[in-house]
């Protein structure tokens, strides 16, 4: 719940900044960060106890390689491709992770529960994006700006995805049936 | 701004399709395996829940992982409230089912009990008794699984406890009877009362196994072997076989029983010799009694014969010659006065009746034609002279052929006769009496039958003890080994048959 309103306000803070002619990629590049730290943290919770230390373990690892990038290279004003293609590594891994045990799971069905909806689209958004990422790393920013559109549509359908975890939460409206 | 190469489009489009249609495909994967494993776990927990053991699946924790259908309904508690509980929160088992593994210390400090029992108090304070059995398995964590099985055992522990009651209850039963009681199973004594025991002069425990024909006398092994395994369930009597050797009678009556789950048979057994010493005592005294009567018959016949001799011979002939001084009196006394002669005359007269009268009883006592014309001539007398008497008419319809019979039928067959005419005289009240006598041939028996129209015998007069007539009839037919009977029918007469084998008598 936390994780929308802040991806909101991000969202319409970069959008303004845009709009004032003022550098917005600092902004985004924190982002980073802090969406790393939030889906790790939701992830950890629906582990075994033993992982679910390392899982909260590696968000002060990942900041550190964060803040180590940005010094080495010196990006903070700018979108930091380096560091969003390792948290879209890592976060797909454990959402990988995570829907792979789901489905050893066999209570219920394993798209009648959030768990699925939000590792599915973690995996979409992040894995999606992995190929931009990569690449906005490699070449020139100036051919990325048109590629964002392949970013948008991955992030509207990874939001699609979360509102099928939030309706598996709700006991009334669960997706898919009981 | 430039647009970007159209190599960099490729690039960037086919990666990113790629890798989404990989990730979706893994997905797909995971579902499709999510499915068929959820469908296999449901049709497991049909089988489990649908199972009339109690299933509980604990995790290696204790805690309860599968509670099916009846566990729910033996303890009250519901799935939903147990799942996740540990066992011993619930008491669902003893304390001491966790052992330790002694078995091999290298694993598990403690295993679960591979069998045990307990007492299962259900919420609404039922008790059943539940034989359990754990298993480890291995499940798709780190850790094992126990899978306990349990099966509710009250109503048999209850069909137990009531059959061991009930074979108390039947051993004080059968040691509390006079009677020797015994179980057999295929000719094998399986269960034996003191009494029995005590009666064959063994101890209970050695008789067991034993085989009935050991306690039979040989000579009725094969008998007594074929009631007891034929199921003849009448009384039927033989000769036991004691340790000693010695014998003794013994009656015995058996019932088919199931017993111990088997085909079985239960016999009272009874020690009847003091009884058949007191039937061959009795029988030793009937015969003497029959004799004492025979030759009882025999003297008074005898001393009927003698008497009538006597009275015929030696009075008769005095009485004759008396007549004959009185006839020789009056033919000399001529000149006598008349009142003189007149009491000669009466005094002749006195000596003829006496002379009849002493005739008369000769004959009653012994009809000299009995001996000198036979059976058939004497009743035809007695016929005779009944009707004479009596003015009932009284037929006579030999069919004998003139057959010579013994002394002993003819005398007794004549009394017979002489005694019924009697009673129909006395008792009847008829106006007709028929006499039958015929010859069956073959089996060389005289039959006699007397019938009249009378009032009818009754019942009661039949077996009224001190008809002594009727017993001296039948007494006399029975010592020639004849077969004697009555009948009456009321208003309609009354008919005696006699029928006695000639041979024999003879």
């Amino acid at each position: 719940m936390l994780y929308f309103p802040t991806a909101i306000a991000v969202d319409s803070m970069g959008i303004i900044l845009a709009l004032k002619s003022i550098n917005n990629l600092w902004l985004f590049n924190i982002f980073t960060v802090a969406e790393y730290s939030f889906f790790v943290f939701v992830f950890s919770f629906w582990q075994k106890k033993e992982l679910k230390k390392k899982f909260q373990f590696s968000i002060p690892l990942f900041f550190v390689i964060w803040l180590t990038i940005q010094i080495v290279l010196g990006t903070v004003n700018r979108l930091n491709y380096l560091s969003m293609t390792i948290e879209g590594i890592l976060l797909s891994a454990i959402a990988l992770y995570t829907l792979y045990n789901l489905s050893l799971k066999t209570e219920k069905l394993i798209y009648k529960d959030r768990q699925f909806w939000v590792a599915f689209g973690v995996i979409t958004y992040f894995m999606g994006n992995l190929v931009l990422f990569s690449l906005g790393y490699l070449i020139e920013t100036q051919f990325m700006d048109s590629a964002w559109i392949i970013h948008s549509l991955l992030n509207i359908a990874a939001n699609i995805f979360y509102t099928g975890g939030f309706l598996c939460h709700h006991p009334r409206l669960n997706i898919g049936g009981s | 701004m430039s647009s970007p190469p159209i190599e960099y489009w490729w690039v960037l489009i086919v990666g990113t399709l790629t890798i989404l249609i990989l990730v979706f495909a893994f997905i797909g994967i995971l579902i499709i395996n999510n499915r068929r494993m959820k469908a296999e776990r449901d049709y497991s927990s049909n089988i489990v829940n649908t199972n009339p053991a109690l299933i509980v699946v604990l995790d290696s924790k204790g805690e309860i992982k599968q509670f099916n259908k009846t566990c729910e309904i033996s303890t009250g508690y519901s799935r939903k409230n147990v799942l996740g509980r540990n066992y011993r929160e619930l008491g669902l088992f003893p304390d001491d089912t966790f052992i330790k593994n002694e078995e091999d210390s290298d694993k598990k400090a403690e295993i679960f009990k591979p069998r045990f029992e307990s007492l299962l108090t259900a919420q609404d304070g039922t008790r059943n008794i539940i034989t359990w059995s754990s298993t480890e398995v291995s499940s798709s964590g780190d850790s094992n699984e126990w899978i306990i099985t349990g099966i509710n055992i009250t109503e048999q522990k209850r069909a137990e406890e009531a059959l061991r009651e009930s074979e108390e209850k039947f051993r004080q039963l059968v040691e509390a009877a006079f009677e020797g009681v015994v179980i057999t199973k295929k000719g094998k004594l399986i269960e034996v009362s003191n009494e029995f025991a005590e009666m064959f002069g063994y101890e209970p425990s050695k008789l067991i196994d034993t085989s009935v024909a050991d306690i039979v006398a040989p000579e009725n092994r094969e008998e007594t072997l074929k009631k007891i395994i034929s199921g003849f369930e009448e009384p039927f009597e033989t000769v036991g076989l004691k340790k000693d050797g010695s014998r003794f009678y013994v009656e015995i009556s058996g019932k088919s029983i199931r017993y111990q789950s088997e085909n079985a048979r239960i016999s009272a057994v009874r020690d009847i010799s003091e009884r058949k010493k007191a039937e061959q005592e009795l029988r030793s005294s009937r015969e003497q009694l029959r004799n004492l009567n025979i030759h009882l018959q025999k003297v008074r016949e005898e001393e009927s014969t003698r008497i009538a001799r006597e009275l015929h011979d030696e009075l008769g002939q005095h009485l004759s010659l008396l007549k004959l001084d009185l006839s020789f009196l009056e033919s000399e006394l001529q000149d006598i006065e008349a009142s003189y002669e007149q009491k000669i005359k009466i005094m002749k007269k006195n000596v003829d009746l006496t002379i009849e009268k002493v005739r008369q009883i000769s004959r009653e006592l012994r009809p000299s034609m009995l001996d000198s014309l036979g059976l058939i001539p004497a009743i035809e007398w007695l016929a005779e002279e009944f009707q004479n008497q009596t003015g009932i008419q009284c037929e006579l319809s030999d069919k004998t052929a003139d057959i010579k019979f013994s002394e002993d039928i003819s005398n007794a067959l004549f009394r017979v006769t002489q005694e019924s005419l009697t009673n129909v005289l006395r008792h009847a009240e008829a106006t007709k009496v028929k006499i039958m006598l015929n010859v069956s041939k073959p089996e060389a028996k005289i039959n006699l039958k007397i019938e009249d129209n009378g009032r009818g015998i009754s019942e009661q007069q039949m077996t009224n003890t001190r008809s002594v007539g009727l017993i001296g009839m039948k007494e006399r037919v029975r010592n020639l080994n004849g077969v004697f009977s009555i009948k009456g029918i009321p208003n309609r007469g009354t008919t005696l048959n006699v029928c006695i084998p000639m041979m024999e008598s003879s």
